[in-house]
C-alpha cells in the first residue's frame, strides 16, 4: 500500500493509513465472520477425506466416516500402506464427491479401488489427459467412475461420480514410502485424522441413551454419559483397524507406539505384528511407531528386488557420526538474501523480517555475515561479509527494520552477489535466501545457482500464503541445501530453529555412488544434498545383472569417506522398483533446467510412470464401472457379487443390509446426526441425477484477488484535509477583518 | 491565538491533504502510464514471439490484448502482488487467455475494468493472443458473487472467458468480499 515511502512523507502516511484502517475496520467488522455449520471449504484444515459438493460453489459437506482399515507392511526401510475408508451417503439423493488425501512427499501411489454401493471400480493407469477424458465420458453416460490425479507431488485427489442414495462408499488407496530414519531409529507415521470425524457430542450421547433405554423422551443426566455406553455389541464409533507387520528377518528392539495403545505379537524372531488395541482411538493424533534395528547398520541398510526381469535396489547411507563426535565446528560465513519486491508487501515481509531477526540472534561471535536485499535492484548492508560483533549486528537490525517491499523481482544479481562474494575459503559458507519466489525465469536462475555454487550451500525459505514452492524446492536442490516453508508468522521461530540446528551441524559433502565391479548402476536422486549427522540419505537404483558391489563416497568432516556395499548380502524388499521410478520421474523433471526439452521429459516420464503404474504429474488412475448406475436391477447386482467378495468383506458389517438393517446402532445414530447437520448447514448438498452428471461436473474453485484500490478514499481524505486547511484560513481572514 | 499557530495548522493540514491526493491520483496515473509502456512491450512480444518486459526491472509482462466496448488494455501474466496496479491480470489456476477451457482475468474496478459497468449480455469481448490469433467471446451473463471465490463451469469443451472485478463499482470504501463477474463464451 505504500507507494511513496520517502522519509518526509512517512509520518503523514502512517497517520493516513491509520485513519483509513479505522474506517475499513469499523465498516467490515459486522460481516466478517461467516458461520460454518459442518461445511468445509477448500481452505479449511478439514479438507481431507470424502466431501460432497454443495449448491454453493467451493463448499463441501463431509461424508460421515464409518470406519478405517489400515494395513502397513514394513520391510526394511520400505513401507507399503493400504488404506480403506468406509463412508456413507446419508442422503436420499445422487451425489458427487471428491476425496482428498495428503501423503508424504515421496510416496508412490499405484492403486485405487473403490466400491460405490455394490459396484467395484478398479483404477488402471492412463496418460493424464486420456484418463480425464475417460472419466468425463463415463460421467456423462451416468456410469460410476473414479479418477485419481495429482497436481502436486504430495496431494492426491479422487473424483467420484454417481454415488447413489444411501450408498456405502469404500475407497482404497495403496502406496509405498520409505521410512524415516533418525539416529538409527525407524519412525513410521500414519495420519489418523482424515476428514472431520464425528465425535460423540453430548447430544448424540443423549439420543443414544434414550434409544437404549427404550424411552425416547427421558433425557435426564445424559450430559455426563461418557464412553462406557459405546461398548461392544453396539460397535465402536469410527472404528480404526490398524495393523503393522514388520518383516522379521532382522531382530529389532525398542518397538513403541507413541500415541495409541497397541498389542505387539512376537517380538523375537519372525514377522512382528502390531495391532491397535480395541477401544477408543484418539482421533487427533497421528499414529506413530518407532523401533530400532538390533544389527550392525550395513546389514539393514541395503535391499534389492527383481521386477519384470530387472534388478532394483535401495540403500540407506548414514554419515559416520560415531567416528568423530567432537568435530571442530568450522567457522561460518552466512549470507542472508531477502526479497523486498512488491509481491512481498505486507504480511510476507513481516514474516521474512521475523525470520531474519531470529537468525541474527543465533550468530556466533566467530561467524561472519552479510544481508543482501533485492527488488528491482540489489543492495547490501555491508560490501562483504563482516564479523558478527555487537556493532555490526545492531546495524543489521536497524537495516532489517527499515526494509520496505516495492518494485520488481530481479533475483539474478542478488544470487550472483551472494555466490561470488567468498574470500575466506576456510569457512563453511551458507546462503539463506528468503523469498516468495515470484519469478518467471526459473530455469535461468537454477542454472545460475548450479554454475556458481562451488562450496557454498544455498538454503531457501519460502514465505507467505502462496509461495512458489516449486522454485524454492528446486533452488535448494541445485544449491545442495534445504527448503524451509514458513506459512505464517507463528511458525517463523520454530521453523527457523529447525533450520538453524541443521546449519550448525557438520556435514558430509560431494556424495556419489559408483559401481565397484563390472556392471552399471543407475541411481537416484542425482542431486544429493549435504548430509547432516544423524540424517541418512536413501538412494534408489537399478543395476545390471553382473554387478556385485558398489561404493558410496563423500567428503566428511575428517577427510574422504567411503563405504562399500555388497549386493549379495542384500535383503529382499518389495516395491523398490516403484520408489526408483518415482525418484527417476522427479529427476527427469529437473532435467528441464539443464536444457532437455519439456516434450522429451514428458515422454520419458510418462513411459516410466505407465510402466510402473504410478500416479504422477503425467499419469492418473481411472476406473469406470461399465454398468450405468441407473437401471441396475437387484438381480444383476447379486449376480455380480461373488466375484467381488474378497474386497467387500466388511461391507455388511459396516453398512448393514440393503435397507440399513443390521447396521450397528452407533452408525445409525451417526448417520442420523449427519443428516441433521446437513439440514441445518447453510448450504445444501448438490443433487445430481446420474443421467445428467454433466451438469455438476466441476469442483474447481478459484480464489479471486482483491480488485478495488484505495484511490478514491485517499482522494476523499486528502480533500477533507485541504478543506480543513481552507476553512482555517478563511477563519483567520475573518478574524482579521473583524478587528 | 497566535496567527502563526493558525498558519502552521493550515500548512500541515494542506500538506497532509496534498499527500493523500497525490496517492489517490498516483493509482490511476500508474494504471494509465503502465499501459503505454506495456504497449511497446506488446509490440515487441508480437514481433519476437517471446515475452518482453515493459521496463527493465519489471516483474510483469503482457500476454494478451483485451478489447471491451472499444477500449483495449493489455493483460498481464499473473505476477501476484502488484501486477493489478498496471493492468488486468490473468488469474493463475485458470487456462491461459485465448486457449482452450476457461480463462479468468481480473482487474481493478476503478481503473482498467471500470468498463465492465457497461457490459451487457450480448456484448462481444475480443482477445488477441501474442501469436496474433484473435478470439471473440459473447457475454452470456453477468453476476455478482458474494464471496471472492469462483466455481469453474463444467469442462464441456466450450471455451470461456471470465472477467472479474470488485463490486460495487462506485463504493468509496472497497468491499473485500463481493465480486462482479462477466461470463463470455467463444463465438469465433
Amino acid at each position: 500500500m505504500k507507494f511513496l515511502s520517502d522519509n518526509p512523507a512517512q509520518f503523514v502516511l502512517r497517520l493516513g493509513l491509520f485513519v483509513y484502517l479505522a474506517i475499513t475496520l469499523t465498516t467490515f467488522e459486522a460481516g466478517a465472520a461467516p458461520s460454518f455449520s459442518g461445511i468445509v471449504t477448500s481452505k479449511d484444515k478439514g479438507y481431507e477425506g470424502l466431501l460432497f459438493q454443495t449448491e454453493e460453489p467451493g463448499k463441501y459437506l463431509p461424508a460421515p466416516l464409518l470406519g478405517t482399515d489400515v494395513k502397513i507392511d514394513v520391510s526394511g526401510i520400505i513401507s507399503r500402506v493400504r488404506v480403506r475408508h468406509f463412508y456413507k451417503n446419508p442422503t436420499e439423493h445422487w451425489v458427487e464427491g471428491i476425496y482428498v488425501f495428503p501423503l508424504a512427499d515421496k510416496s508412490a501411489v499405484d492403486t485405487l479401488t473403490m466400491r460405490i454401493g455394490k459396484r467395484i471400480i478398479k483404477g488402471v493407469i492412463e496418460e493424464k489427459v486420456r484418463a480425464r477424458r475417460i472419466y468425463n465420458e463415463a460421467r456423462k453416460k451416468g456410469q460410476r467412475a473414479a479418477l485419481l490425479e495429482t497436481q502436486r507431488p504430495n496431494v492426491f485427489r479422487t473424483s467420484v461420480a454417481n454415488i447413489g442414495p444411501n450408498d456405502g462408499i469404500i475407497i482404497e488407496i495403496a502406496y509405498q514410502e520409505t521410512i524415516a530414519v533418525k539416529n538409527g531409529q525407524f519412525r513410521l507415521r500414519f495420519p489418523m485424522v482424515v476428514g472431520p470425524r464425528y465425535t460423540p457430542t453430548s447430544a448424540l450421547l443423549a439420543q443414544l441413551a434414550s434409544i437404549l433405554s427404550g424411552d425416547e423422551k427421558t433425557l435426564p443426566e445424559t450430559e455426563r454419559l461418557s464412553s462406557p455406553i459405546l461398548q461392544p455389541e453396539q460397535g465402536p464409533l469410527n472404528p480404526v483397524n490398524l495393523t503393522v507387520r514388520i518383516e522379521g528377518k532382522l531382530p529389532i528392539r525398542d518397538i513403541k507406539s507413541h500415541h495409541h495403545p497397541v498389542a505387539i505379537s512376537n517380538p523375537g524372531s519372525g514377522p512382528i505384528d502390531v495391532k491397535l488395541q480395541d477401544g477408543s482411538v484418539p482421533a487427533d493424533r497421528d499414529f506413530e511407531l518407532t523401533w530400532s534395528p538390533d544389527l550392525p547398520r550395513a546389514a539393514v541398510s541395503i535391499f534389492t528386488e527383481e521386477w519384470k526381469g530387472e534388478r532394483y535396489g535401495l540403500v540407506m547411507v548414514t554419515p559416520p557420526a560415531g567416528k568423530s563426535p567432537q568435530v571442530p565446528n568450522r567457522y561460518r560465513e552466512i549470507i542472508f538474501i531477502i526479497d523486498t519486491s512488491g509481491s512481498m508487501a505486507g504480511k510476507s515481509l513481516s514474516q521474512a523480517k521475523a525470520s531474519l531477526r531470529y537468525a541474527l540472534e543465533k550468530l556466533g561471535r566467530q561467524d561472519r555475515f552479510n544481508v543482501i536485499q533485492f527488488n528491482s535492484h540489489t543492495s547490501s548492508l555491508f560490501d562483504a561479509a563482516v564479523p558478527a560483533n555487537k556493532k555490526n549486528l545492531s546495524a543489521a537490525r536497524t537495516y532489517i527494520d527499515d526494509l520496505d517491499a516495492q518494485g520488481g523481482t530481479e533475483m539474478r544479481p542478488a544470487i550472483r552477489f551472494a555466490l561470488d562474494g567468498q574470500d575466506d575459503r576456510s569457512r563453511l559458507r551458507q546462503v539463506i535466501f528468503i523469498t516468495d519466489g515470484g519469478v518467471s525465469n526459473e530455469a535461468k536462475l537454477f542454472r545460475e545457482i548450479a554454475a556458481r555454487l562451488s562450496d557454498t550451500r544455498f538454503f531457501t525459505i519460502g514465505i507467505g500464503s502462496a509461495p512458489n514452492q516449486h522454485f524454492m524446492r528446486w533452488a535448494a536442490k541445485y544449491g545442495r541445501g534445504t527448503f524451509t516453508f514458513i506459512g505464517d508468522l507463528d511458525q517463523a521461530e520454530s521453523r527457523m530453529k529447525e533450520l538453524w540446528q541443521k546449519l550448525s551441524r557438520p556435514v558430509l559433502t560431494h556424495l556419489s555412488i559408483q559401481p565397484r565391479s563390472e556392471g552399471s548402476i543407475e541411481a537416484y536422486p542425482k542431486m544429493i544434498p549435504d548430509l547432516f549427522v544423524g540424517e541418512p540419505v536413501v538412494f534408489a537404483f537399478r543395476f545390471s545383472d553382473g554387478l556385485k558391489a558398489f561404493k558410496v563416497r563423500g567428503q566428511g568432516p575428517d577427510g574422504l569417506w567411503v563405504e562399500d556395499f555388497n549386493l549379495e548380502n542384500a535383503s529382499v524388499g518389495k516395491g523398490i522398483s516403484k520408489l526408483w521410478a518415482r525418484e527417476k520421474i522427479d529427476n527427469l523433471r529437473s532435467s528441464v533446467y539443464w536444457g532437455v526439452s519439456t516434450d522429451e521429459v514428458r515422454k520419458e516420464a510418462t513411459d516410466v510412470a505407465l510402466k510402473h503404474a504410478l500416479v504422477s504429474r503425467y499419469t492418473s488412475l481411472v476406473g469406470v464401472d461399465e454398468t450405468p448406475a441407473r437401471g441396475t436391477g437387484e438381480k444383476l447386482v447379486s449376480k455380480n457379487m461373488p466375484a467381488n467378495l474378497p474386497f467387500g468383506w466388511e461391507y455388511e458389517k459396516i453398512f448393514g443390509g440393503s435397507n440399513g438393517n443390521g447396521m450397528p446402532l452407533m452408525h445409525r445414530t451417526l448417520l442420523k446426526e449427519a443428516r441433521n447437520s446437513y439440514q441445518t448447514a447453510n448450504a445444501s448438498i448438490k443433487q445430481v441425477a446420474p443421467a445428467a452428471m454433466v451438469q455438476g461436473a466441476s469442483t474447481k474453485v478459484l480464489a479471486l484477488p482483491q480488485t478495488a484500490t484505495p484511490s478514491q478514499i485517499y482522494l476523499l481524505i486528502g480533500l477533507l484535509f485541504v478543506f480543513g486547511a481552507v476553512l482555517l484560513a478563511l477563519m483567520r481572514v475573518r478574524l482579521r477583518a473583524c478587528r | 491565538m497566535s496567527r502563526w499557530v493558525i498558519i502552521s495548522c493550515c500548512v500541515v493540514l494542506l500538506g497532509i491533504g496534498l499527500v493523500f491526493i497525490a496517492h489517490g491520483l498516483l493509482i490511476p496515473a500508474k494504471a494509465v502510464l503502465a499501459q503505454y509502456l506495456l504497449e511497446s512491450a506488446w509490440q515487441k512480444t508480437r514481433k519476437d514471439k517471446k515475452a518482453a518486459k515493459p521496463w527493465p526491472w519489471a516483474d510483469i509482462w503482457p500476454i494478451a490484448r483485451l478489447t471491451i466496448d472499444g477500449k483495449s488494455t493489455l493483460v498481464l501474466a499473473d505476477g501476484g502482488g502488484e501486477s493489478l496496479a498496471f493492468g488486468p491480470s490473468h488469474v493463475s489456476g485458470s487456462a491461459r487467455p485465448g486457449t482452450k477451457g476457461t480463462s479468468v482475468i481480473s482487474a481493478h474496478r476503478d481503473t482498467h475494468f471500470q468498463v465492465l459497468k457497461r457490459v451487457k449480455p450480448g456484448s462481444v469481448v475480443t482477445l488477441e493472443r501474442a501469436d496474433g490469433v484473435t478470439r471473440d467471446y459473447e457475454v452470456r451473463e453477468t453476476r455478482v458473487l458474494s464471496k471472492p471465490k469462483l466455481l469453474f463451469p463444467p469442462e464441456d469443451g466450450r471455451d470461456r472467458l471470465i472477467l472479474v472485478t470488485c463490486w460495487p463499482f462506485d463504493a468509496i470504501v472497497p468491499d473485500t468480499q463481493k465480486r462482479f463477474s462477466v461470463l463470455g463464451e467463444r463465438i469465433r
